[in-house]
């Protein structure tokens, strides 16, 4: 914990925002490799060529809304920390639907309500499973968290602390 | 899967051809109200134009054609129905593979739905009692004294700058539920963190959780701890 002393928040922006046009890019580009291979002409020369144009065109635009999707993802997720002073999952969730719903406002109402919906789901599906996993992983380390076993070891020292300050 | 698909459908409407017709023979039941010669006029489908018995589409019917009519379509029906079902045994197998994948995506969303939704909305969730908790650290003038006012609370930081986890342990003493829960609060003063401990105690007689303790740790120099509440 010592070493996250510095505050995550404005600059986690253009660390989701590069992690999600990598993440674009590299789906994009193996996606595109084997769709560019098969609507080729035969041959593997032409294959390969076609396969390699595809991922060149296509993979970064891919990454590019992925990105888009990322950095506003999180500066919504960030101004929502900063007003609400608080970190939790509605955060997550609730940044998830506005940015489905601001990205699809071009296409008018009904289908901001659709890509706020889509969102939200999709959000707080990501964060059951982060939510699963933290679980998991700290039932294989009981002793993650550092409490003592015992409360009454707990109790003198708050209790020690406070009273001489009285 | 589209051949299996163009089989079915047309079995299917096959089978449907058979049971307007049946209807239809019962609706048009002469014998009840007319004499027993009457006569009906019966409309056959298409699909019965096959060459031999039924030719024309208008036919007059005695009593006993009528009779053996219905009584042929029955054995055709239960031969129709034997045969789809020889058919589909054909296709059970893959249809069982697409049916245990849907069902185990299904479950999985269900599963994640689950616990997200306990985690939001279960008021013995750790999420929950941080909440609460956090309110009550918001509200008091010795927090507020030494952190300075918009206090913000947050729990264990990962790797990717994520800190919504709040680090909790379960245990049960005494045949009651407890938990332990830690996070961390800062406020406006610079440099100044604590970590505040929480423990609830499951009540036996309401079930829900009750606080049993909240202190704050302050970890910055001048170390001390100030006593939120304190029910033991």
């Amino acid at each position: 914990m010592e070493e996250y002393a510095r505050e995550p928040c404005p600059w986690r922006i253009v660390d989701d925002c590069g992690g999600a046009f990598t993440m674009g890019a590299i789906g994009g580009g193996i996606f595109q490799a084997i769709k560019g291979f098969r609507n080729s002409p035969v041959g593997v020369n032409h294959r390969l060529r076609g396969s390699l144009t595809a991922i060149r065109t296509r993979a970064p635009q891919l990454g590019g809304s992925f990105a888009v999707w990322g950095g506003l993802f999180s500066m919504i997720d960030c101004s929502m920390v900063r007003m609400r002073g608080k970190e939790d999952p509605w955060n997550s969730i609730t940044s998830g639907a506005l940015t489905g719903a601001i990205l699809a406002a071009r296409n008018g109402p009904v289908a901001m309500v659709g890509s706020a919906a889509m969102g939200g789901i999709l959000l707080a599906l990501i964060e059951g499973a982060g939510i699963l996993l933290t679980r998991f992983a700290s039932t294989q380390f009981p002793n993650g968290p550092q409490f003592s076993e015992d409360p009454s070891q707990l109790q003198p020292s708050p209790f020690g602390d406070y009273r001489q300050y009285q | 899967m589209l051949s299996s698909n163009h089989t079915q459908t047309s079995l299917e409407g096959f089978r449907h051809q058979i049971l307007a017709l049946n209807t239809h023979c019962s609706s048009a039941r002469p014998w009840g109200r007319q004499s027993s010669t009457g006569a009906a006029r019966l409309a056959l489908p298409a699909a019965f134009k096959t060459p031999g018995q039924f030719r024309i589409s208008t036919v007059v019917l005695s009593n006993q054609v009528m009779m053996e009519i219905q009584h042929s379509s029955f054995i055709i029906q239960v031969l129709t129905h034997i045969l789809f079902l020889f058919l589909s045994v054909k296709e059970a197998g893959r249809d069982f593979t697409y049916f245990i994948v849907v069902l185990v995506g299904i479950s999985v969303t269900g599963g994640l739905f689950y616990v997200i939704f306990k985690e939001l909305f279960s008021s013995s969730s750790p999420n929950k009692i941080y909440g609460d908790a956090l309110e009550k650290c918001r509200s008091h003038p010795e927090v507020i004294a030494v952190f300075g006012e918009p206090i913000k609370g947050y729990g264990e930081a990962t790797r990717r700058g994520r800190r919504q986890f709040v680090s909790h342990i379960e245990y049960v003493k005494d045949g009651l539920k407890h938990m332990r829960l830690k996070f961390y609060i800062e406020g406006s003063e610079a440099a100044k963190r604590g970590t505040v401990h929480v423990e609830v105690k499951e009540n036996p007689e309401r079930g829900r959780f009750e606080i049993r303790y909240i202190f704050v740790d302050v970890d910055t120099f001048p170390r001390r701890t100030i006593i939120i509440e304190d029910n033991r």
